[in-house]
């Protein structure tokens, strides 16, 4: 089907096979599994200096003729517009494969484990445990042609308890690495601090764990895409080589993980992923570039296509130096486990909330003083990574539903965040 | 192929729902076109309960992949270990087709085009969508429904950079054709956001500490949504998506329990012609209507799919809703405050100091959907009954318990917003519509 596009000035063909199961538990009980088999083709043409792109399901040469017969008459009427392809063929490939993800028996038996786990401290036991294998094939009119195969898993427990709730997850690219500890780990923070009370609102030093953390760096990924840059959905904007965070945070972005879960040998264009420096010491190096977004600011791609908008791979926070229970004698202040609902007042400011979901706790002296209910962040995204004043060395994979992408996340304290309460 | 799949299978209770998608999507940003997409999918899904539940999807549609499909949902049902049913319901055969004004390209993008000139010296985005969704479904229990939605949908973020920098955003979605995009007047819109951000950013003053609320249909809709719909979905309270979407408030002994005022009522109705979340059968071939939710401040009812109806001894109200390859939950369609009494003039009359609140950008709830937060965008500041000025971001933050306590009006405007829901897992977001009126909030604590 490659010689039906070899007529457009240039091309990017991107064809996808998957296959995932998802086994769904609630109440401590295994209700649904789940599977899906899917073929999807995405084509990117370019001719005349108009873009079109195309999206097929289990495509077959006359489902591809009929779609180009309509493209065809789509062509002259659309709008031109810069487009490129990157180049970088350095390919790099130490990621885990397991050949294995999918077993049905295999799966099953973690996700018993971790109920079991998580058991221990609440009947209330719910979550997730995906696996997912992917082939995908990349041709673009530079002539690259590059293959490659991914397995990802991860396993997503909350465990509640009366008064409480706790939330854990394991990630990895080998269903052997699943940890069915994090049953206990879920079930540990929700018997911490049982007694819930209400605080006043007000500036509070807080420890965020890996999850909260995870939640914030996401974001600030997605921030840091050329796309969200340009479009106003950036607090990144004009501020290569600026200040931005803490000489405590340096975070990058990788496709080259071996244990990543979102890693990939090239991008969307067949363009060598890469580690990418994003925020070094708190000074901000880079954006995430597919080609035309390079072009268009003058720079080389960092092998982050998308097409459309770049987007990072996995995003890795470089550990600090700190035990977490030295980092709990720091502060008088608060521990967030969670949050969700990040949401944005302005994208270009940074100013945002996030409500705390699971333990939340009272920190004082070391030590929980009891557990906190009805919190949320209401702060800048920018002014919190510039009050990151230590790291955790204990770092850990997060990925789950309220995540877009993989984050390597240690513990950070945070100064002076603004908490407001309901 | 989709009766193949029930004459084949041996299993307690079978569906096959085998949909077709063909989309196009159009990007701007900042008047350059970075995408003109067009899509086709096409595939099946077999949902299986027999003792638990198989779910499989395919995009390979041959009689072999509907026979391996079965047999692997059937053995997936054997798996789990939870004991799922279904309630007994009304099965019909129907079918019903809405059919939308198509244009071609050349017209889509003049359209876009002749927005983006309005606002040319503003960072923006412009993303408009069409799509056509035909569905065979057909479960064992003698349900067949054939339908045919066209959707159509645009969404704008607007960035003023005047001396300070504000955004608003808006969506603009109905089901049907061309002819929504004439009603949407996204232009008026758009002149006015400028025009409001601008003043936002010269004029903007802090909101007084205390005071009465006004809030509008744009965020009443949202309200309505957040902290009555999702609580109210039967799933959600039996525990179902606890690990992702979260809890509820809401349990069984909630029903005909008072939570709110005379004047808090609050529907689900997904047979509102033209309505972003249009459909007349659920994704479990039960035929729909509308749904009371609150009724009068009293909890009426809540959202069910045959599995939570099963579970909890009643019958399903047809939300059981399924986006392409995934399987039907518990979802709201078009959720709506019905209108009250109130004039707006009569609202503001009497109220000494407070705030109207007529968009938002930011908000969040918590996953019980108690502990939720609105900021203001666009909004107002009252004096004695007048709007005196723009007020800066405005922000409430309240238990929903405390929030419909609070409110003594509600206004007869019915306005309707489209939105896409998010829930599920792998995510399902969804084509529904907010809808509310203009609502009053007596001594409120603003942020």
């Amino acid at each position: 089907m490659m010689g039906m596009l070899e007529k457009y000035d240039k091309f990017v063909a991107i064809e996808k096979e998957e296959e995932t199961k998802q086994i769904k538990f609630y109440g401590g009980k295994m209700e649904v599994i789940k599977e899906w088999k899917s073929r999807e083709m995405e084509w990117f043409l370019y001719k005349d200096g108009r873009l079109l792109n195309i999206s097929m399901e289990n495509a077959d040469e006359r489902k591809a003729e009929k779609m180009l017969k309509r493209a065809e008459k789509i062509f002259p009427n659309l709008v031109q517009s810069p487009f490129e392809i990157g180049e970088g063929r350095q390919y790099k490939n130490d990621k885990i494969l397991d050949e294995e993800i999918l077993d049905d028996e295999r799966m099953k038996d973690k996700v018993e484990g971790a109920i079991v786990n998580g058991m221990e401290y609440g009947k209330d036991v719910s979550g997730v445990l995906y696996s997912s294998m992917e082939k995908i094939k990349v041709h673009n009119s530079r002539g690259v042609v590059c293959e490659d195969r991914n397995s990802s898993s991860y396993l997503s427990i909350r465990v509640f308890t009366q008064e409480s709730s706790g939330h854990a997850v394991s990630c990895s690219r080998t269903l052997r690495n699943i940890d069915e500890k994090v049953g206990k780990e879920a079930g540990e923070i929700a018997s911490m601090g049982k007694e819930r009370k209400k605080i006043k609102e007000g500036r509070y030093d807080v420890i965020l764990a890996p999850m909260a953390f995870a939640n914030l760096i996401s974001n600030f990924g997605m921030c840091a895409s050329s796309f969200a840059v340009d479009a106003g959905y950036s607090f990144l904007k004009d501020k290569i080589g600026e200040k931005v965070g803490s000489e405590n945070v340096t975070i990058y972005d990788s496709g080259i993980e071996k244990d990543g879960i979102f890693s990939r040998k090239f991008d969307d264009e067949g363009v060598a992923t890469r580690r990418n420096v994003i925020m070094e010491k708190g000074i901000i190096k880079k954006y995430l570039h597919n080609g035309t977004t390079a072009m268009i600011h003058g720079t080389k791609t960092t092998g982050n296509a998308g097409i459309i908008s770049p987007h990072p791979w996995n995003l890795i926070v470089e550990k600090g130096r700190n035990k977490v229970d030295d980092m709990m004698k720091e502060i008088d202040g608060l521990m967030i486990t969670n949050v969700w609902y990040t949401r944005f007042h302005n994208y270009s400011t940074g100013d945002f909330s996030t409500v705390a979901r699971d333990g939340a706790f009272l920190i004082k002296n070391g030590n929980v003083e009891y557990g906190v209910k009805g919190i949320r962040i209401t702060d800048n995204l920018g002014k919190m990574l510039k009050n990151v004043e230590m790291l955790s060395k204990e770092r850990k994979q997060i990925y789950w539903w309220e995540i877009e992408y993989p984050v390597f996340a240690p513990y950070a304290m945070v100064r002076d965040v603004s908490i407001t309460t309901s | 192929m989709v009766e193949y799949a029930l004459k084949i299978s041996k299993a307690k209770y079978v569906e096959v729902r085998m949909e077709k998608i063909e989309e196009n999507e159009i990007l701007f940003v900042n008047g350059v076109m970075k995408e003109s997409n067009i899509k086709e999918k096409e595939g099946f899904s077999i949902r299986v309960i027999d003792g638990s539940m198989g779910f499989y999807f395919s995009n390979e549609i041959s009689r072999e992949e509907i026979k391996k499909g079965v047999e692997k949902a059937e053995k997936m049902a054997k798996l789990g270990n939870k004991r799922v049913g279904m309630s007994e319901e009304k099965m019909e055969e129907g079918r019903y087709e809405i059919h939308g004004k198509e244009v071609d390209i050349e017209e889509k993008l003049d359209f876009i085009k002749s927005i983006d000139g309005e606002v040319k010296k503003h960072q923006r985005v412009f993303s408009y969508s069409d799509k056509i969704t035909e569905k065979i479904y057909m479960n064992s229990d003698g349900g067949k429904i054939i339908s045919r939605i066209p959707r159509i949908y645009l969404y704008y973020l607007i960035t003023v950079s005047n001396g300070g920098i504000e955004q608003m955003n808006r969506e603009f979605g109905n089901t049907g054709g061309w002819e929504m995009v004439e009603k949407w007047d996204v232009i008026k819109h758009l002149q006015h956001d400028i025009k409001f951000l601008s003043d936002l950013i010269k004029k903007g003053e802090k909101p007084p500490h205390r005071g009465d609320v006004i809030l509008s249909p744009y965020i009443t809709g949202l309200i309505a949504h957040e902290s009555c719909g999702h609580p109210f979905e039967a799933d959600r309270i039996l525990g179902r998506e606890a690990a992702q979407a979260g809890k509820s408030y809401a349990d069984r002994n909630l029903l005909g329990k008072r939570i709110g005022n005379e004047c808090i009522s609050i529907a689900d109705d997904p047979t509102i012609p033209q309505s972003y979340g249009f459909y007349l059968y659920d994704d479990e071939g039960v035929k729909a209507g509308k749904r009371i939710l609150i009724k009068n401040g009293i909890v009426n009812q809540f959202l069910h799919n045959r599995e939570t109806a099963y579970e909890m001894g009643c019958g399903s109200n047809a939300s059981a809703r399924g986006v392409y390859g995934k399987e039907p939950i518990v979802r709201m369609a078009n959720t709506y405050f019905m209108p009250g009494d109130y004039e707006m003039e009569e609202m503001m009359e009497g109220i000494k100091e407070g705030v109207y609140m007529a968009t938002f950008m930011e908000w969040n709830i918590d996953d019980r959907r108690m502990n939720q937060k609105y900021v203001g965008e666009e909004a107002y500041i009252i004096k004695e009954g007048e709007l005196t000025g723009i007020a800066k971001h405005p922000a409430i933050e309240i238990s929903t318990f405390d929030f419909y306590r609070k409110v003594d009006a509600a206004g007869k405007n019915l306005e309707f917003y489209p939105a896409t829901c998010g829930k599920g897992d792998p995510m399902q977001g969804i084509e529904v519509s907010t809808g509310g009126v203009d609502l009053r909030l007596r001594d409120m604590v603003i942020k």
